[in-house]
């Protein structure tokens, strides 16, 4: 019986079979080179978050009887004027520097003094261990005196009121005397004379401010 | 400059001026809402003529040019400040070819009667030339106005002019300083 053997029927190489190859040999290569390079390790960590807040650091101002809404009319030279005024640290940090800044607007002769002594005067007095009475000007504790009497130019910039340490939650019970110096202007035949007090307005604007406490370095 | 640019620009200028220029690291601050207005007096007087003219800056002059008459010439000092007056200053004066002294009074709580020369009130001499100054402690509230009445003296006269001046100063003539506690 004659061999008639049928021909065996040629194969294709798929196309892919060298890539593969390549990426079988490659997966191979970096499974034995991880292994090589592996090292050991541990970690550690606290169960409770650690928590950090900061302080607040806040200054709030409030009248004591008129306070600074009432305006100041008709001042004659000689005159006072007090006005009251609570100032609370209220912030959870202590504060420092207290201090008092006022910025006037109008008429300079009630700002500037110049060579004189003629223009409005700033005094700041405080009341420790006690209140002030707005209607009699009486402290209930011990009055001392922080600033003053300063002309208003002097306090354009910043002045000292408490340089030290205000705690949080104090409060500061203030005086604020606005005086018109005692001077004397005589007016002939309805003229005013010339670089007069007579007549005069200014405005005033009051900025307390402290800052926070010396930062610290604390070890626990 | 694209609007994109643009907008990038304004808003970098608007953070800016939102921060403030004075701003600190750890200062607080409080201050006064709108600021405190104060306000001083003014102390004012003016002398009045007849014809309700305000002699604001000069004296108040009165004249006889006329040998022979003798009338009373009238006006008023007003208060032009805004402090009530307590007193004035005045000052008079004459000259003129055998001049006359002058006093002038006030006619305090009612208005001179100038066609009958009477004042229903009280008459006050506010200063005469022979003496140059007086001082008087007449009140003048705030825009008020007092009657006065310039009067030959001398029993004779030529032409005479009168010259009277007032003046007011807050050491004498307004009120006392105060200390005010609100």
């Amino acid at each position: 019986m004659p061999n008639h053997a049928l021909p065996v029927p040629h194969r294709r190489r798929s196309p892919w079979r060298p890539i593969a190859l390549a990426a079988i040999a490659v997966s191979a290569v970096v499974a034995v080179g991880g292994g090589v390079w592996a090292t050991l390790s541990a970690t550690t960590a606290n169960g409770t978050p650690e928590q950090v807040t900061t302080g607040t650091l806040k200054l709030a101002m409030a009248a004591n009887g008129s306070g600074f809404d009432q305006a100041i009319a008709n001042m004659a030279p000689g005159d006072v004027v007090n006005r009251y005024v609570d100032l609370t640290s209220g912030g959870t940090l202590d504060a420092q520097a207290l201090t008092l800044q006022v910025a006037a607007t109008g008429s300079a002769g009630l700002v500037t003094d110049g060579a004189t002594t003629r223009a409005l005067r700033v005094t700041v007095r405080q009341c420790a261990n006690g209140t002030w009475t707005p209607a009699t000007g009486l402290c209930g504790g011990s009055a001392t005196t922080l600033l003053g009497p300063v002309p208003l130019s002097t306090l354009a910039s910043a002045q000292s009121l408490i340089p030290g340490v205000v705690a949080a939650g104090a409060v500061q019970r203030l005086q604020i005397s606005v005086q018109l110096p005692d001077q004397t202007e005589t007016t002939v035949n309805g003229v005013l004379p010339a670089a007069t007090i007579q007549g005069l307005t200014a405005n005033l604007t009051y900025t307390f401010a402290e800052t926070q406490r010396t930062a610290t370095t604390t070890n626990s | 400059m694209s609007k994109r640019v643009a907008a990038v620009v304004g808003t970098a200028v608007a953070l800016v001026a939102a921060v403030p220029a004075t701003a600190t690291a750890g200062a607080g601050a409080a201050s006064a809402g709108p600021p405190v207005g104060a306000t001083s007096l003014s102390w004012s007087a003016v002398l009045v003529d007849g014809s309700g003219v305000a002699q604001t800056g000069r004296p108040l002059t009165a004249g006889w040019a006329v040998i022979g008459d003798r009338a009373p010439r009238f006006g008023s000092v007003r208060n032009t400040g805004t402090a009530a007056l307590t007193g004035q200053t005045y000052t008079a004066s004459v000259n003129g070819l055998l001049a006359s002294p002058v006093r002038v009074d006030a006619c305090v709580g009612a208005a001179w009667n100038t066609t009958a020369n009477t004042c229903a009130g009280t008459v006050t001499t506010l200063v005469t030339s022979a003496a140059g100054t007086g001082s008087p402690a007449t009140a003048l509230a705030v825009g008020g106005q007092l009657g006065i009445r310039i009067s030959l003296t001398g029993a004779l006269s030529g032409t005479t002019n009168a010259t009277v001046g007032v003046s007011v100063a807050n050491g004498a003539h307004v009120r006392a300083a105060t200390t005010t506690n609100s």
